[in-house]
């Protein structure tokens, strides 16, 4: 998915900003299958207009509780200036837009924007608040960290 | 704190977070963490590893029970801070290719950059009876705490207690006592 929050091949955007907005403007959830679809968490003032975190999947359907099962989940996070802090990619996901949580037993992969680690981990737990956004993995964590990152 | 110069050059030379000369290759292999579960604040950038962790380097093996790693800020590539606590066990190969063990209850890792003056240890301390120690074929020591200084590349000890393995000694060049003096 490529940056630029507006343009999106096929955009549910609308559909799913409660992400962006968290659980207290939340939005209407879809009501029937959708595909390859996007949506941005923007800073708070005064970077209102820079994406903090963007949020795509290839697919969702929803689930019982209001909940929706998201297939090839990945997240972005971006500093300010565009740049990307960290890439999360998992194969499936359930997504409880009311807490703002992504979460999955299966396996989760993710990297920093410069690709200097990359952490791999089964079972996950993705907080993705605007003011928390953490991920738990809850087995069999593994890193690679580049060399270097480590010696002075 | 009493500071002894160049003592155990050919042995306590720590993890690689201080081997100045193995920064310098370029197709080491990298380091890799591995728990049983972890948790990454992206507010603070703070990672947190928990239960079995192991930390593979190509010379450092470190075992402890938890793990925290401060990422480094946008445009650094060194983390500012890396705390190892509980069981801290860590097997490293210095420069003259000697095992060496090293234990503690908790490993701190702090580097900083301020005002161009750059401040780098690893602060290593145990529990009431059972200080920090680090040990080779030839001897061990024993400090509360054992401080790296990552800046000078020299060892601060308080209170050592250094243990010679005579056998070990036999036949060793006389020189290499000199650092006790």
């Amino acid at each position: 998915m490529r940056p630029g929050g507006k343009q999106f091949g096929l955009v549910l955007a609308a559909m799913f900003l409660f992400i962006a907005a968290g659980p207290d403007r939340a939005q209407q959830m879809p009501p029937a299958h959708a595909t390859s679809f996007s949506t941005d968490m923007y800073y708070e003032v005064p970077n209102e207009d820079k994406v903090k975190m963007r949020l795509s999947g290839s697919e969702s359907l929803p689930l019982p509780g209001g909940y929706l099962d998201v297939k090839k989940m990945k997240v972005e996070t971006f500093t300010t200036n565009g740049i990307v802090q960290l890439v999360a990619e998992s194969p499936q996901c359930t997504l409880r837009y009311a807490d703002g949580v992504a979460d999955s037993p299966g396996h989760l992969e993710m990297r920093s924007g410069d690709g200097k680690i990359h952490v791999s981990g089964d079972g996950f737990q993705f907080m993705l608040k605007q003011d928390a956004m953490s991920l738990n993995l809850s087995n069999h964590v593994h890193t690679v960290i580049e060399t270097d990152f480590l010696k002075p | 704190m009493r500071i002894i110069l160049f003592l155990i050059l050919a042995a306590v030379c720590l993890p690689a977070w201080a081997q100045k000369g193995a920064a310098k290759s370029t197709n080491a292999a990298p380091t890799e963490i591995s728990s049983d579960s972890a948790v990454f604040d992206n507010n603070t950038r703070r990672l947190i590893y928990t239960g079995h962790v192991l930390v593979v380097d190509p010379k450092v093996v470190l075992h402890c029970a938890t793990l925290t790693v401060d990422l480094p800020p946008e445009g650094q590539s060194r983390p500012t801070n890396i705390v190892a606590e509980t069981g801290v066990n860590i097997d490293y190969v210095d420069e003259k290719g000697t095992t060496n063990h090293l234990t503690a209850n908790k490993a701190v890792y702090t580097y900083h950059v301020i005002g161009g003056v750059t401040n780098g240890t690893i602060v290593f301390t145990g529990t009431p009876g059972n200080p920090p120690k680090v040990q080779n074929p030839q001897f061990s020591v024993v400090s509360e705490p054992l401080v790296r200084d990552l800046v000078t590349d020299k060892y601060h000890f308080t209170n050592e207690i250094i243990t010679i393995n005579q056998s070990a000694m036999n036949g060793t060049n006389a020189t290499q006592m000199n650092f006790f003096k």
